[in-house]
């Protein structure tokens, strides 16, 4: 019965006489001590043998590290096809930060922060990033069970097809004169063809540049150097890194070909802004390049290196954590915005008209039967205003008003001939929210993609904020607006 | 480390031509070397990843791959589970735990600092040593409490009818009393064990001499939801049932070393008090032992639910030379008597009491902390329908030649909605009528908490629970039908 322990130790020794005089560290007594007595007294035996304590003992170190920091099996490659959703792991909860259009996962109703429980009756909790994006991701056709809970709590499983999703790395879409840049990945190649594109923006011709990177989660930190660089002048200092091996404690300062982007930028940020775009967005608002609207960012902008092990798996873990300009550690902390735009929350009368699907109703309703006050012809392009009669000589002001009024009225009528109960109050304090949603409801059904997107930034508070603000500044310099 | 090598040593001598069957393993464990180096070299967490971050990682993983009681117990765990077996540390002596959202205190315990100081269930601990408890967790709140014996801890109290109030106690040994035990009105001795720790038997052994001096008829030794404990005070509890030379429980690891039979001692005088055994679903691991013993050699029959099905033996090797940290490992099955398997099967009893059903209103009102208010507006309020005698030895009752029994319950019912709708808490007429009974038990056992103390009140909880009455009632049919219980 001493044989095996004994062979355990006899084992360390041997290392320790042949590799590694470190290893006769007193702190890894304990350890071979407790291995030891696993092997000579635990009850059961094929639960102690010596591959299956390793294989426990390194997944127990690598559970300790972070979210990114994992083993990967031989040759390990993420399928092609998802149910469309990105997943952010905060403590070992994972959240969908952003849902596909079109996708199978929003038909079923996923929205961004709901929590993932299970994949196909796997618990999804406590693994790491890229362990749960193996359960969710597969081959085309292939089919994957999802339980999750919303904001509510409320628990619901679907089954999906995978399927690949073609949603590009960005997008830009005119905004008056402003340029709204939305950024979904960076990576090196997304990253050179932004800041090429930026570059090509003519100061005359363009008032700036909204950056939204509030569904960029991470990606390769390089990438956000990268851009970083072609905004900033030479030798800005862009982020420092810092890590245990000393070849990781560096600065990263804007190269000689720096300050290729000449129009103003804003950069807007959320709760899911992290890795590369955290390191740009950082490194934008300490140099003053950009103000930051919208949310605190996630807090999570590392690198991470691979290792080969022995037995030919990969040990990938976090080598290089990046701090901003000031030298403040975005990991754990987020940055603050400089304009704050908080998600809103919505309340009980909001989801109450929210669970009775009350804005689509309405859609439904005006399409069918246009009241008179509004513009016929706007509608049937997915337009809501008020006729040109019903607005004529009143001032900006009156007219958002009257329009309020109007909206007011046509939807307490169709409330109450489709039964339902609701409170004047109730409908007041949610109202702005419901003509947004309606108004995005409607681009949506009539407009071309494009011109819905545009539609639905424009209702956007974090993006109208940054554009303001562009605006603003452009008073400010005394510049003349674009045409 | 030298003792390692002398180890290795000695298996060279005596088993040479083995080399390279050990060299195989040698290198199936450079793996996990491998992953630590580089670890210890490069990883950037948000503090350095330390060698001995490093073991506890490690040891947790390993723990992790055998069984749901096996685990590895770093400083504070191992600090925990050392007072939690030897049933003693130093503190003030109260159970906390959350009431509503606030931190109270769930029960003081008897003779301690806290209970001479006057706490009582219910109270909210608002303040620890001056630092709020809101948003405080509980085992953080427990090792503020916590400390050497002879220093001093202050704990702000609010309690339903009093201005907030600081008290300063002095923390001491504290021994959780492990055995309650009492004499039932209707005579039937009555002892609870709520875990198995040292002194657990000796305990028990002194309510049973106490049961033989007042002459009970039987005996109810109420396990239910007792978790279990150490093995050794099992098997001394069952030694204090049953005659000598019989098997209690046989223990079988694969270490011969951890295969062990236990047999009752030759003694003079075994209880031979008629027995009923309560249990419960999550009646565990000692708990099992006893029942299982009891009702094997037909000593004991088993009232309630079937047990929860824990048949495994725990060590706790500490694994550092300042015994800082350990390790506690499954290390044998054991075995009723008949060699019964119990390993997620459990103890089947003998006649089945079901759980008592929370009606809807007890979730809403679940915690003591509530009813004590309502007795404190009770008291507040003017009591001239109550008979003010009664209520001195904290009963309620109708003032003599007043109301009926029945005619006071609806009073008393009256107020009772009244002064939950008056803090928010509306009573449905159905939830009502469902949790009504329980609901005025709740509020006479307040009354007596406030007016004679937490030991008062929980005699009188175990005089209305329901599954120690029919227990008692199974125990008093047994005796008029002189059924063999033995």
């Amino acid at each position: 019965m001493r044989r095996k322990p004994l062979a355990v130790l006899i084992g360390f020794a041997l290392l320790g006489q042949v590799a590694r005089a470190e290893l006769f560290d007193s702190k890894l007594e304990p350890f071979l001590d407790a291995l030891d007595d696993m092997q000579t007294r635990y009850v059961d035996e094929t639960k102690v043998t010596t591959p299956k304590l390793t294989e426990n003992a390194m997944k127990g170190i690598v559970d300790a590290l972070d979210s990114e920091s994992l083993l990967l099996g031989k040759g390990q490659v993420l399928g092609p096809a998802g149910p469309g959703i990105s997943i952010a792991v905060i403590e070992g909860a994972v959240y969908v930060y952003d849902v596909a259009e079109g996708s199978a996962a929003e038909s079923a109703g996923l929205e961004v922060g709901n929590r993932i429980l299970r994949i196909d009756g796997k618990g999804a909790s406590g693994k790491k990033r890229l362990e749960v994006e193996g359960m969710l991701r597969g081959a085309p056709g292939t089919r994957a069970m999802l339980l999750w809970a919303d904001s509510r709590a409320n628990y619901r499983e679907v089954a999906f097809t995978r399927s690949v999703q073609a949603k590009p790395a960005w997008r830009n879409v005119r905004m008056d004169s402003v340029e709204v840049v939305q950024v979904f990945r960076l990576d090196p190649g997304s990253a050179r063809e932004i800041s090429a594109w930026l570059a090509k923006l003519d100061p005359a011709a363009v008032s700036g540049a909204v950056l939204d990177l509030r569904f960029c989660h991470l990606g390769d930190p390089d990438a956000g150097i990268q851009l970083a660089d072609s905004c900033l002048g030479e030798k800005v200092l862009i982020a420092e890194g810092k890590g245990i091996n000393p070849k990781y404690s560096r600065r990263y300062a804007a190269g000689k070909k720096g300050d290729q982007v000449r129009i103003p930028l804003v950069a807007v940020v959320g709760k899911w802004t992290a890795g590369p775009a955290e390191i740009l967005a950082a490194a934008l608002q300490a140099n003053h390049r950009s103000v930051l609207v919208g949310e605190k960012t996630f807090g999570f902008a590392a690198r991470q290196q691979d290792f080969p092990l022995a037995d030919g798996r990969t040990l990938r873990i976090t080598v290089e954590r990046f701090s901003t300009p000031l030298s403040a550690s975005i990991t754990g902390r987020g940055l603050e915005p400089d304009l704050p735009v908080a998600m809103p929350v919505p309340g009980k009368s909001a989801m109450y008209m929210e669970d009775h699907h009350v804005a689509e109703r309405f859609v439904e309703r005006v399409l069918k039967e246009p009241p008179a006050e509004y513009d016929a012809e706007a509608l049937k392009l997915g337009e809501m205003k008020l006729t040109a009669a019903e607005l004529k000589d009143r001032s900006v002001a009156e007219k958002r008003s009257e329009f309020e009024t109007t909206f007011q009225i046509t939807m307490e009528a169709m409330l109450r001939d489709q039964g339902l109960d609701f409170d004047r109050e109730d409908l007041e304090e949610n109202r702005g929210a419901l003509i947004s949603r309606v108004r995005v409801l409607l681009a949506r059904r009539l407009m071309k993609p494009a011109d819905a997107l545009l539609a639905s930034l424009q209702e956007d508070p974090a993006i109208k904020m940054a554009a303001d603000s562009i605006g603003a500044l452009e008073r400010l310099s005394g510049r003349e607006k674009p045409q | 480390m030298r003792r390692l090598f002398a180890a290795a040593l000695a298996l060279f001598l005596l088993d040479g031509p083995a080399w390279p069957a050990q060299m195989s393993q040698a290198s199936s464990l450079k793996p996990v070397f491998d992953v630590m180096d580089i670890v210890e070299g490069n990883y950037a967490g948000d503090k350095k990843f330390t060698q001995d971050d490093m073991v506890n990682a490690a040891l947790t993983g390993v723990s992790g791959g055998l069984d749901r009681y096996s685990e590895f117990l770093d400083q504070q765990a191992f600090k925990d589970m050392k007072e939690e077996t030897k049933g003693q540390f130093g503190g003030v002596g109260i159970e906390i735990g959350f009431m509503g959202a606030k931190l109270s205190v769930i029960a003081p315990i008897e003779g301690t600092p806290a209970d001479k100081a006057g706490l009582l269930g219910g109270d909210h601990i608002a303040r620890i040593d001056g630092v709020s408890t809101d948003g405080m967790k509980i085992i953080d709140a427990v090792h503020r409490i916590k400390g050497t014996p002879g220093t001093k801890v202050v704990l702000t109290i609010l309690r339903e009818g009093y201005s907030p109030r600081d008290y300063t106690l002095q923390r001491a040994i504290i021994t959780p009393i492990n055995v309650r035990y009492r004499v039932l009105d209707n005579g039937i001795g009555y002892a609870t064990i709520r875990s198995f720790s040292e002194k657990t038997a000796e305990n028990l052994a002194v309510a049973l001499d106490e049961f033989r001096k007042k002459g009970v008829t039987g005996v109810i030794l109420d396990l239910r939801s007792n978790p279990g404990g150490l093995l050794a005070e099992a098997v001394r509890v069952v030694d204090l049932f049953i005659p000598g030379g019989k098997l209690i429980v046989s223990t079988e690891g694969r270490d011969p070393r951890q295969s062990a039979r236990y047999y009752s001692n030759p003694k003079l005088n075994p209880a031979t008090f008629p027995l009923v055994v309560m249990t419960n679903d999550h009646s565990a691991s000692a708990s099992e032992i006893v029942s299982g013993a009891l009702k094997d050699w037909g000593r004991a029959v088993i009232a309630g639910r079937r047990t929860f099905g824990k048949a495994s033996v725990q060590s706790i090797q500490p694994i550092t030379r300042d015994d800082s940290k350990a390790m506690r490992l499954t290390i044998a099955h054991y075995y009723t008597p008949k060699h019964k398997e119990i390993h997620e099967v459990g103890i089947e009893a003998d006649f089945n009491i079901p759980s008592p059903r929370y009606p809807a209103l007890m979730r809403k009102f679940a915690d003591v902390s509530q009813f004590n208010a309502f007795a404190a507006s009770l008291f507040a309020s003017g009591t001239q329908w109550m008979d003010p005698v009664a209520l001195k030895e904290g009963r309620l009752a109708p003032v003599p030649k007043g109301e009926s029994a029945e005619e006071f319950d609806r009073r008393l019912e009256t107020e009772f909605r009244k002064w939950a709708t008056g803090v928010g808490s509306t009573i449905e007429d159905e939830d009502w009528f469902e949790g009504r009974e329980m609901a005025l038990q709740q509020v006479r056992i307040a009354v007596m908490r406030r007016v004679k103390g937490e030991e008062a009140a929980r005699k009188m909880a175990v005089e209305f629970d329901p599954q120690v009455k029919t227990a008692s009632a199974l125990l008093k049919l047994a005796l008029a039908s002189k059924a063999e219980f033995r």
